[in-house]
């Protein structure tokens, strides 16, 4: 595996921090078939300036000074996003009361640059076709240790035959629950890990995707 | 003598200020959302030089600095180690703000070393310096915060067997020798201060880390150095303050105590609490890997 890609899957490789330091605004729309049925997300992350200037760099990429890539700099970063790390958990993750919904491997990966920001698409297949109800599928968007930050900042579409299906974000909200995580937080150093290694999915914006 | 309460009233005010916003929740999300935007202006601060714009470094060291600042005020162990310090000995405070000030700087050059010499020397890829940080100088950081609250409690404990009741005191740890109250003074040796040192500058911050792969990659090596530096600079601003905090709280503990002759009694119990309350954050920490 390259450096670049590898540094930016340490976290979910090994537990690295509770505290991030890689921020991601991003988006998940869903794929219905003709018979309304969820077959495939796809999956946008738009990493911030920081991170994109340690993946370009690692990379030995620079962009023109229009500040563009050229298409052999694309092709380069897209092969990196076509293999993904064994434990890779996906930023996005799906249950269906409290049951998740296995996803295939990432897919279909292309990358774009624009004002110093990478942005990533790739899709994942479900493993088998989901039947939508009036009961919520709920959409976690978070690396589970929290080593990125991930943040549902567009709308999430729904593409195909979505008859009366919609999705609603649910943005992370600090309540009683959830400030106790992060006070629990709060007693780490920026590079510890906590206990919890599942704090991330604890404080992560959410999707509802439901059909009336 | 009233201008000194009136300082150390201010100091701890400003302490236990400090702890409170430390240990409300609403801070760590607070200081997430300013390093996002401070790694931002590092960033953009990068490219800019990288096109040749080398007054950048002013918007790059600033932007570092406040990094370092507002970084040690989130979670950390730095303040934590100065402050159970600065209540649980009787170091003064130019000497508790220079070792602040060596920490964070020793931290800086560390990560510097660490980086840029296995890039040079090793030709290693980032995420094994990373590893390396993570898994072998983290513990061993708080292996050395947990000896400096060892130093603390057997002190304290020590003081108050030679003080108040004249017995020899306990000998497991060989850290400090049966002082009397005056010794303590100068109780705080350079071989503890060398552990102190050791312990906060060990475990160089992630952040630092990832600035220096991108400099050097981009073969603006003293770039890194300086923004380094001055991140270090920034977290030894804040940690000063809390230096600075704990010792005018300790004093005006110790001020009422003295006119009535229960310092020998309250002092090892401070250094009792401030060892114990590293030992506990080291022992925490520990735990959880």
């Amino acid at each position: 595996m390259k450096p670049a890609i590898c540094f930016a899957f340490l976290a979910s490789a090994s537990d690295l921090s509770a505290h991030p330091h890689v921020f991601i605004d991003g988006a998940v729309d869903f794929h219905l078939d003709g018979k309304g049925m969820l077959h495939k997300v796809e999956v946008t992350w738009l990493y911030d300036k920081f991170e994109t200037l340690y993946i370009l760099s690692s990379q030995g990429i620079s962009p023109t000074k229009d500040g563009r890539l050229n298409s052999d700099d694309l092709s380069v970063l897209t092969s990196l996003y076509e293999n993904w790390p064994p434990d890779f958990d996906g930023s996005v993750h799906l249950k269906y009361l409290e049951q998740s919904i296995d996803l295939n491997w990432p897919q279909n990966a292309s990358v774009t640059y624009s004002e110093n920001r990478l942005k990533v698409k790739f899709e994942r297949e479900l493993k088998t076709k989901f039947a939508l109800t009036d009961t919520p599928l709920e959409i976690g968007f978070y690396e589970r240790t929290y080593f990125f930050d991930f943040t549902i900042t567009s709308q999430p579409l729904v593409f195909g035959d979505s008859g009366n299906c919609s999705a609603s974000v649910i943005p992370f909200e600090i309540n009683s629950k959830s400030a106790e995580i992060l006070r629990e937080l709060s007693y780490l150093s920026r590079e510890e890990i906590p206990e919890d290694t599942e704090i991330g999915s604890k404080i992560a914006d959410r999707i509802q995707l439901i059909c009336d | 003598m009233r201008l000194r309460l009136i300082v150390v009233c201010l100091g701890l005010v400003a302490t236990f200020g400090i702890l409170f916003i430390s240990y409300d929740v609403s801070i760590p999300q607070w200081v997430v959302g300013k390093q996002r935007i401070f790694q931002n202006q590092m960033a953009d601060a990068v490219i800019r030089m990288r096109s040749g714009d080398m007054l950048a470094i002013t918007t790059l060291l600033v932007s570092t600095a406040t990094y370092g600042f507002v970084h040690a005020l989130g979670p950390g162990h730095g303040k934590c180690l100065i402050g159970g310090v600065g209540v649980g000995t009787q170091i003064k405070h130019l000497d508790l703000i220079s070792i602040s000030f060596t920490s964070s700087i020793t931290q800086a050059l560390w990560a510097i070393l660490l980086v840029y010499g296995a890039f040079f020397f090793l030709d290693v890829a980032a995420d094994k310096i990373e590893t390396v940080s993570q898994s072998l100088l983290l513990p061993l950081s708080y292996g050395a915060i947990a000896l400096v609250g060892c130093i603390l409690i057997v002190r304290g404990i020590r003081n108050v067997f030679h003080l108040n009741f004249g017995t020899t005191p306990p000998t497991k740890c060989t850290h400090s020798h049966g002082p009397n109250f005056d010794q303590l003074s100068n109780a705080f040796s350079w071989r503890e201060r060398l552990v102190l040192v050791t312990s906060v500058a060990i475990r160089p911050c992630t952040g630092a880390i990832f600035l220096l792969v991108i400099t050097w990659n981009l073969q603006l090596q003293w770039v890194g150095v300086a923004a380094v530096i001055s991140m270090g600079l920034g977290t030894a601003a804040f940690t000063s303050i809390v230096a600075v905090s704990s010792i005018s709280a300790r004093k005006l503990v110790l001020f009422e105590s003295h006119t009535r002759g229960y310092t020998k009694v309250l002092f090892p119990l401070l250094q009792v609490i401030g060892g114990a309350s590293i030992i506990l954050f080291s022992l925490g920490a520990i735990y959880i890997f």
